[in-house]
């Protein structure tokens, strides 16, 4: 049961980062041009989302048990993904926040960039937590296979 | 050693999962009760809530009084345009102040954010644009050689109640426009306390009641005005 959960997680948390990017992307990219700001200032934005791909693509390719096999590991990241979509998809659609109809955007950038904040701290806490998981993974599998030649 | 560090690693990283699942959960119920909160409506008696009766009240007698000229022998004190003028402008501003947005409000007997905002944007667009610069900015600039004198001596009055009414609720339109950022409220501060529907709600009606006070001031100086019953002080 474990196991299915856990594969659960583990293919959705890839689908809501695919989804949090591309509703992230739309935002501030929309955001920056109304504003006129530089481009360039987006890259700290979208630099979280490069992180936790690298570190998800390193975890696929090495085949690190710690942290696909962490069920808790995996139910967080498909969390803070959802809190993600869920701001985006308010920023966008929800027509309470009346900010964003006033200035004529259609999108609640003030709302946005009170949630951008914290939630990109939540992304650095889970690329350290998934460093801290490869490193405690090593030790493992040597101790397996020197316990099978002994 | 190194299965040590490996230890503390796990460890760690699994803290910081913790850390990290905390600020999810924490994010996503400020997210839901933030989106509940906003959407919180209030109940009013529709038309027959007393701001209203007294706001329909006050446009029947605005209409009573401007409805006293009488074009076919008129002997009143202004000259006969000025009196078909202002007459105009009356009739411009009632139509203003009683427009769509509040006529909509009249037939509901549930409100919630979005008419609260659609009102305070009605009385800024219709009431302050439309009716108060459009119709009456006149008042303020009167020379002294104006030909009604209580108008002239009156003018630095009826020019600070204009500049008031023109910003009366720039107030609320800056709670409305913060009312993304997060606010926590509990049932006993909504009733006791400040509840931003409800309260922008009754401000903004109070808003056009005084507007229509303004007016109505006005209309009754114009009544006399054009029945030529005005008092002339020597």
């Amino acid at each position: 049961m474990t196991k299915i959960i856990n594969g659960f997680f583990s293919i959705l948390k890839y689908l809501l980062l695919v989804i949090s990017f591309i509703l992230t992307f739309y935002i501030v990219m929309f955001m920056f041009k109304r504003l006129n700001k530089d481009y360039i200032g987006t890259i700290e934005i979208f630099l979280p989302y490069a992180l936790l791909l690298v570190t998800f693509t390193i975890n696929l390719i090495f085949d690190q048990k710690a942290v696909t096999k962490n069920i808790f590991y995996n139910l967080t990241c498909c969390l803070v993904l959802g809190v993600f979509i869920f701001a985006g998809y308010r920023a966008l659609f929800d027509k309470y926040l009346l900010s964003g109809i006033n200035m004529g955007y259609d999108i609640n950038f003030n709302y946005y960039a009170d949630m951008l904040a914290p939630l990109k701290s939540t992304f650095y806490l889970l690329i350290a937590s998934n460093i801290m998981l490869m490193f405690s993974e090593k030790r493992n599998k040597k101790v397996e296979t020197k316990e099978k030649e002994a | 050693m190194i299965e040590m560090f490996r230890q503390y690693f796990k460890i760690i990283g699994n803290a910081l999962v913790g850390i990290a699942f905390g600020f999810a959960c924490f994010y996503i119920l400020l997210n839901l009760y933030h989106y509940s909160e906003i959407r919180r409506t209030v109940s009013y008696e529709g038309s027959s809530n007393t701001v209203i009766k007294r706001i329909d009240n006050k446009i029947n007698m605005i209409n009573t009084n401007v409805n006293s000229f009488n074009p076919s022998g008129y002997r009143g004190s202004l000259t006969y345009n000025e009196a078909s003028k202002l007459k105009n402008k009356f009739n411009t501003c009632v139509k203003e102040i009683n427009n769509e947005t509040l006529n909509e409000i009249k037939n509901k007997t549930v409100v919630d954010i979005r008419d609260v905002y659609n009102l305070r944007e009605a009385y800024e667009n219709n009431v302050a644009s439309k009716c108060l610069v459009n119709e009456f900015v006149w008042l303020t600039n009167l020379d002294s050689s104006y030909q009604n004198q209580e108008l002239v001596n009156n003018k630095d009055l009826y020019t600070m109640i204009y500049n008031d009414l023109l910003t009366e609720t720039d107030y609320v339109k800056r709670d409305l426009m913060s009312n993304s950022s997060y606010y926590f409220s509990t049932d006993i501060s909504l009733l006791t306390g400040k509840n931003l529907t409800r309260d922008s709600f009754y401000q903004v009606l109070s808003s056009y009641d005084k507007a229509l006070d303004f007016i109505l001031q006005l209309s009754e100086w114009y009544k006399d005005a054009v029945t030529n019953r005005e008092v002339v002080v020597e």
